[in-house]
């Protein structure tokens, strides 16, 4: 008997490894797939938000020179002839681009700076330190402030919180200490806090529209339910670019709604609709509604109708039933469209760019901005990463509130 | 045997094509793209020397440096502007230009002979009214900030470029000093101050066609524009006029990408775009003014009115400066992304 | 007692039940109208729009002053529209398959009862999902423009398979009379695996034994054995 359980148990066990041998066998495409296609850039996109490598590539001598500096005192002459060693050093243009760039956005002016100097080379033949500070204060006595030594010796090292820093609109400052940006350059809370505000706004609005429409939906007959289906895609298979003109000709001071308006005297001037927040909203609402439709009706026309009937059965009547027992059934649809269309909306930046103000660009607005226009990638990544861990920190708040009910299986 | 001589004959037709210089000519599309079709890729076309594939792209760098990264260049020839031209060029991302190639480089503006690029045409961020609706044409800066004089609704473009220069002209600077007063700080406070003034009143645009649809739909008083865009909505018929005084004008660029395989057909092409004729031809399509000064013959006096570069429209003009934008720019706009938050 | 009528979505006051208050007649009324209201607003744009791709002026403003179907004769004879119509109907019939296949697969793991399954696909699904769109596109940008080596050193995964910034390059057959026997061969093991099958099932229908896994790894095992054998066999006699 003894012997027999023993076997049994072993064989027990030997068949529960293969098994999860096998499934993780069966799993190891997707778990390549995801590593290969989506963990590798996303830390790709993270690291470069930190990496600092253009002034460490290219002047590794002046940032040994700087190393022991106070940055009080003038930079010592060592720190001058290091530079024209390194700049000299450098061989294709390129480089001198990307360490302008870079310095440049440390202390505007730099740029002219460094390509000047660059071009410039050789700047006679300096015997010794003190003859190549000379040479390079004579060439532009900019050289001579240490506010770019500063910027040199700030950067010199591979890795920098700096773009991180900025992102959140503080900075380091002389002496290493962390301390806010001044106002008129602290844009970038703003715009997050603006980000997440809009995209909220729109959310709510959406689900409020889009739950008596697809509540409507949900109790049509089957060929009627697809003909209105077909309606409310309509629009979702319009390009976003066509709808965003289509609100223009509407919203405008002489567009239809205002003319309408007028017409039926509610208002004698024209109201402003387009280029405000005003009609960021309604574009933006006018855009996601289908997202939150869809997943609403999926979930309505799942829900059984029998407890609505055995609700009114029991003597409630019909509208609280409706709010006491078909409303919570519906809670995973919301849940999905809601969040849906918050993420969608976070990331949308064409609305914003084509009918807000100045005052209403979202964080993705800014993020392309660095990318194409200034071609400074470090901050467009440092936004990224900003806009991905705060959307993450509401992703976990949002499923910690939501633990038991909207569970979406 | 016969199989074989039959797929040489097909190998040898296939060949043909690979002759002729197709190039992939990349611009900023809409009414100068059509211009630029009409008198130099049909031109080209017409010398027998290749097809044009014409792309439209909305000034994006990111794009060309990943083509120049990758060694896999689809663009033969790209229409930049001018921070581009001098970033790309720093950069390494667009070929030295051989001007023996192209040209008598006497001929040439000055400002449109660059060691990277090759000035395609000139043009100007000016004022534009719609002359329908304003009878009282405003003549300066000051004007476009005078609200109590003309009111109504302001269209600026969105961003710190042209708008900081234009509201120091507002304030009384001369033209020629603009960029001496905006590198200090007390200019840039300055600039930035006299632009709140006139923030209740401002519609922001972002795309260059939406300034004439702000005047021919009456959102707007004034507005500033490209130079171009107001002219092709004149030609449509609509009554909108520029006011040129204190117009900030600029070059595009033509640039060859980097490591690119058809290098020189690029540069041939850009010899046949920079000639007298096909330029006066494309002045005469679309307002802007031509690098080549030999055009400026060939055209007739109508023509030459609407020129950015005429010596009647470019009074107080100042150019753009590219070197100003290229140390200010990034801290500039993000300082106006703050003011416009406030 | 009155039943509600069978159209009670369409006509406009069904035969309510007895037990509906005025207030209820209310709510349900209501509902109905606000969702009519929100199908009218998503459609009045596109109402709004289709009459102006008709006018002859390129400005977006009513009243249309003159009609004209220029955009529609450029479109179809442009250039630039044909191959990026061209471009759209490659791209998006094949994301479509394709999404549609992984995306069923992936959801039904996430009903699955192995453990590792169904947490690898939530949190695909999860991450996919929560992360702004523009910042995938980032990520992919990034990582094909800077992670990826160069063509002069490209990361080799299988001899002859690189893997550079300039794509995926890979050998492929040139088709010679020679490879007619390959095909022929591998129809031949194709149909001699369907008879292996159909011998398992047999046998299944015999002793009541099934090993689906090992019958079919014999029948690719034919599938690839019987054109080996096929081409070898010239060389051999």
């Amino acid at each position: 008997m003894q012997a027999g359980g023993t076997d049994l148990i072993r064989q027990l066990r030997r068949a529960e490894r293969r098994s999860k041998v096998r499934a993780f066998a069966l799993t190891l495409p997707l778990l390549t797939f995801l590593l290969v296609f989506f963990l590798v850039p996303l830390a790709s996109l993270l690291v470069r938000a930190v990496e600092n490598p253009e002034v460490a590539d290219a002047l590794p001598a002046t940032g040994r020179a700087l190393s022991g500096w106070d940055r009080v005192t003038a930079p010592p002459d060592a720190a001058y002839a290091a530079l024209l060693q390194d700049l000299a050093a450098i061989g294709e243009t390129d480089r001198a681009g990307a360490l302008a760039r870079r310095l440049n956005s440390e202390m505007p002016g730099s740029r002219s700076l460094v390509m000047s100097t660059y071009r410039a080379l050789p700047l006679g033949q300096p015997a010794g330190p003190q003859q190549a500070r000379a040479a390079l204060v004579e060439h532009d006595a900019r050289w001579a402030d240490p506010a770019y030594w500063h910027a040199i010796e700030k950067n010199s090292s591979r890795w920098t919180p700096d773009y991180l820093l900025t992102a959140i609109d503080l900075r380091r400052t002389a002496d290493g200490s962390i301390e806010r940006v001044p106002d008129e350059n602290a844009a970038f809370s703003s715009i997050l806090l603006r980000t997440f505000g809009i995209s909220a706004l729109v959310t709510a609005i959406a689900l409020l529209l889009g739950y008596p429409l697809a509540y409507w939906l949900s109790t049509l007959n089957e060929r009627r339910a697809n003909l209105m289906l077909i309606l409310v895609l309509l629009p979702f298979w319009t390009s976003v670019l066509v709808r965003i003109a289509a609100w223009i000709v509407l919203l405008q001071n002489n567009g239809l709604i205002n003319r309408l308006l007028q017409f039926l005297g509610l208002t004698d001037t024209p109201l402003p609709l387009l280029f405000n927040r005003t009609g960021v909203i309604i574009a933006m609402v006018h855009i996601l509604l289908p997202f939150m439709i869809l997943p609403l009706y999926s979930v309505m026309k799942s829900v059984p109708p029998n407890y609505l009937r055995a609700a009114v059965s029991l003597g409630s009547a019909p509208l609280a039933a409706f709010f006491r027992v078909y409303l919570p059934q519906t809670y995973p649809g919301v849940a999905a469209g809601g969040l849906l269309v918050f993420i969608t909306c976070i990331g949308y930046y064409v609305t914003p760019a084509l009918l807000g103000g100045a005052g209403d660009q979202m964080l993705s607005y800014y993020v392309a901005q660095y990318t194409n226009v200034e071609v400074n990638w470090g901050m467009a990544c440092a936004l990224g990463g900003v806009l991905l861990s705060a959307t993450l920190i509401l992703y976990t708040l949002y499923r910690k509130a939501s633990k038991a009910e909207l569970s979406l299986g | 045997m016969q199989l074989k001589s039959t797929l040489l004959a097909l190998a040898a037709l296939a060949t043909l094509p690979a002759l002729a210089q197709n190039l992939t000519v990349v611009n900023f599309g809409g009414a100068n793209g059509a211009a630029q079709k009409k008198a130099y890729f049909e031109a080209y076309e017409k010398s027998g020397a290749g097809k044009i594939t014409q792309v439209e792209y909305n000034g994006e760098q990111a794009k060309i440096k990943a083509m120049v990264e990758a060694k896999k260049i689809s663009w033969d020839l790209v229409e930049v502007e001018s921070p581009d031209v001098n970033r790309g060029c720093d950069e390494g991302l667009f070929e030295k230009i051989d001007w023996t190639k192209v040209g008598n480089k006497a001929d040439f503006q000055p400002a449109a002979v660059h060691e990277c690029g090759v000035g395609v045409f000139i043009w100007s961020t000016v004022m534009a009214y719609n002359g329908d609706k304003l009878k009282d044409a405003p003549t300066t800066w000051a004007d476009f900030w005078d609200a109590k004089k003309y009111p109504g609704k302001r269209g600026l473009r969105k961003g710190a470029r042209y708008n900081l220069e234009f509201a120091l002209m507002a304030d009384g600077v001369k033209s020629a000093d603009v960029y001496k007063v905006l590198a200090t700080k007390e200019g840039s406070d300055r600039a930035f101050r006299k632009m709140t003034e006139l923030k209740p009143l401002i519609q922001w645009w972002e795309a260059g066609a939406q300034p004439p649809q702000f005047l021919v739909a009456g959102d707007v008083a004034m507005t500033t524009a490209f130079s171009g865009r107001i002219d092709a909505a004149q030609r449509e018929g609509k009554n909108l006029k520029i006011t040129w005084t204190g117009g900030i004008y600029d070059l595009d660029y033509w640039a060859i990408p980097k490591g690119g395989p058809n290098k020189e057909a690029a540069l041939k092409f850009i010899a046949l775009a920079s000639t007298p004729e096909a330029q006066a031809e494309y002045a005469r399509n679309i307002s802007y003014g031509p690098t080549n000064n030999k055009a400026l013959a060939q055209l007739d006096a109508k023509t030459l009115a609407l020129l950015p570069t005429s010596p009647a429209n470019s009074k107080d003009a100042l150019q753009f400066n590219i070197h100003f934008w290229a140390d200010q720019g990034e801290a500039l706009e993000k300082r106006f992304a703050a003011w416009a938050a406030q | 007692m009155s039943k509600p009528s069978a159209f009670a979505a369409f006509s406009l006051l069904p035969a309510f039940p007895a037990y509906y208050t005025a207030f209820d007649k209310l709510g349900w009324l209501g509902l109905r109208l606000g969702a009519l209201l929100v199908l009218a607003f998503l459609l009045l744009p596109i109402v709004a729009i289709v009459p102006l791709s008709f006018s002859s002026s390129s400005f977006l403003a009513y009243p249309i002053e003159g009609w004209s179907l220029q955009w529609y004769d450029n479109l179809f004879s442009s250039e630039e529209w044909s191959r990026a119509t061209r471009n759209s109907f490659i791209v998006a019939p094949l994301a479509t398959v394709l999404a549609t296949v992984l995306g069923t697969l992936i959801g039904i793991g996430r009903l699955s009862n192995n453990m590792l399954v169904r947490g690898l696909c939530t949190v695909h699904v999860e991450v996919t999902r929560n992360v702004p769109l523009l910042l995938q596109l980032f990520m992919w940008y990034f990582a094909m423009t800077e992670l990826l080596p160069t063509i002069e050193d490209p990361f080799k995964p299988l001899a002859s398979v690189f893997l550079s910034k300039n794509g995926l390059q890979y050998p492929l057959p040139e088709w010679s009379t020679g490879h007619w026997g390959t095909v022929i061969g591998l129809i031949a093991g194709a149909v001699a695996w369907r008879f292996w099958a159909r011998r398992a099932i047999r046998q299944f229908e015999i002793t009541g034994q099934y090993h689906p896994a090992r019958t079919h790894l014999i029948g690719l095992g034919i599938l690839l054995a019987v054109p080996a054998i096929a081409l070898w066999l010239p060389s051999i006699t």
